[in-house]
């Protein structure tokens, strides 16, 4: 099973034929900040 | 210069076959309409979050401010703590789950709480999880405070939030180590700490390294993720 995470509370749960989403959410940010953000956090 | 955007790609969206929606607070259900449209997978939620109007079943509408049931799903379970939802491959059961309030402060000056109450947006419909798939059950407690209910659950996997410590609209590190020791889970992603939202880098600051150590000590696993991070269970 793979769990995939994408910051706040939003996840990704997959496991053969199902594929879960938790909290699909929305960012709202200042734009020179996302990238701050997410790259602080490792990633874009 | 300001973007809105979703966490969870849109590349995703077309494949999921389950939407689970712990509470209503923009950064989490602002998306849950237009992934159901690309995906026509049903929406599992709390029951405030739903009015069944006629014959259609609307939801609190995700880009308003207010609350306002006017956002038709085709496929909605919404349920209560303790409710099952039985799918073919997994469950899902409603747990308990208590959104804290909203400390803000405004330019520096101007306080602002706004507290969860059945006709205030924030932490409407809030609900945990805990789902049985695979052999495994998965625990994910939205933003909620410490709850003892708690307690007897025991997953192998637990999603838990740790920023709270600001701003306490959920647990902080402490109590989610708290949390943890009552629920003795194999494993542990702690979330919803140093997100960025409007002009805040760290918004629900959390000292997610401290949290590991701690929950090692404890003889448990702890997995840091950071954004569009994968791990097999």
């Amino acid at each position: 099973m793979k769990i995939k995470h994408y910051l706040y509370n939003a996840f990704i749960i997959e496991n053969d034929k199902v594929k879960i989403a938790i909290d699909p959410d929305r960012i709202y940010i200042c734009s020179g900040l996302v990238v701050s953000s997410r790259s602080q956090n490792g990633a874009l | 210069m300001f973007r809105l955007g979703s966490l969870i790609p849109k590349s995703e969206w077309s494949t999921i076959t389950h939407i689970l929606v712990t509470h209503g607070d923009p950064d989490h259900e602002w998306n849950i309409d237009r992934v159901a449209e690309a995906s026509r997978a049903p929406v599992i939620c709390g029951k405030d979050l739903v009015k069944r109007v006629g014959s259609e079943t609307l939801v609190v509408a995700p880009r308003s401010r207010g609350i306002q049931y006017d956002t038709p799903l085709e496929k909605v379970y919404p349920i209560d703590v303790g409710e099952v939802v039985n799918f073919r491959e997994f469950q899902v059961k409603g747990l308990k789950a208590v959104h804290g309030p909203i400390k803000l402060k405004l330019f520096g000056l101007i306080k602002l709480e706004i507290k969860p109450d059945p006709d205030e947006r924030i932490g409407l419909g809030a609900i945990g999880f805990e789902i049985k798939i695979d052999n495994k059950v998965i625990v994910n407690l939205g933003d909620s405070l410490l709850q003892r209910e708690w307690e007897s659950l025991n997953p192998d996997l637990l999603m838990i939030p740790i920023g709270g410590r600001k701003v306490h609209n959920t647990m902080d590190e402490e109590e989610a180590l708290e949390a943890v020791k009552m629920m003795s889970p194999k494993m542990i992603i702690p979330c919803h700490y140093d997100c960025g939202a409007l002009l805040s880098r760290k918004l629900n600051q959390a000292d997610a390294d401290m949290f590991k150590r701690e929950v090692e000590k404890m003889g448990l696993e702890c997995i840091i993720m950071k954004y569009g991070d994968e791990i097999l269970v």
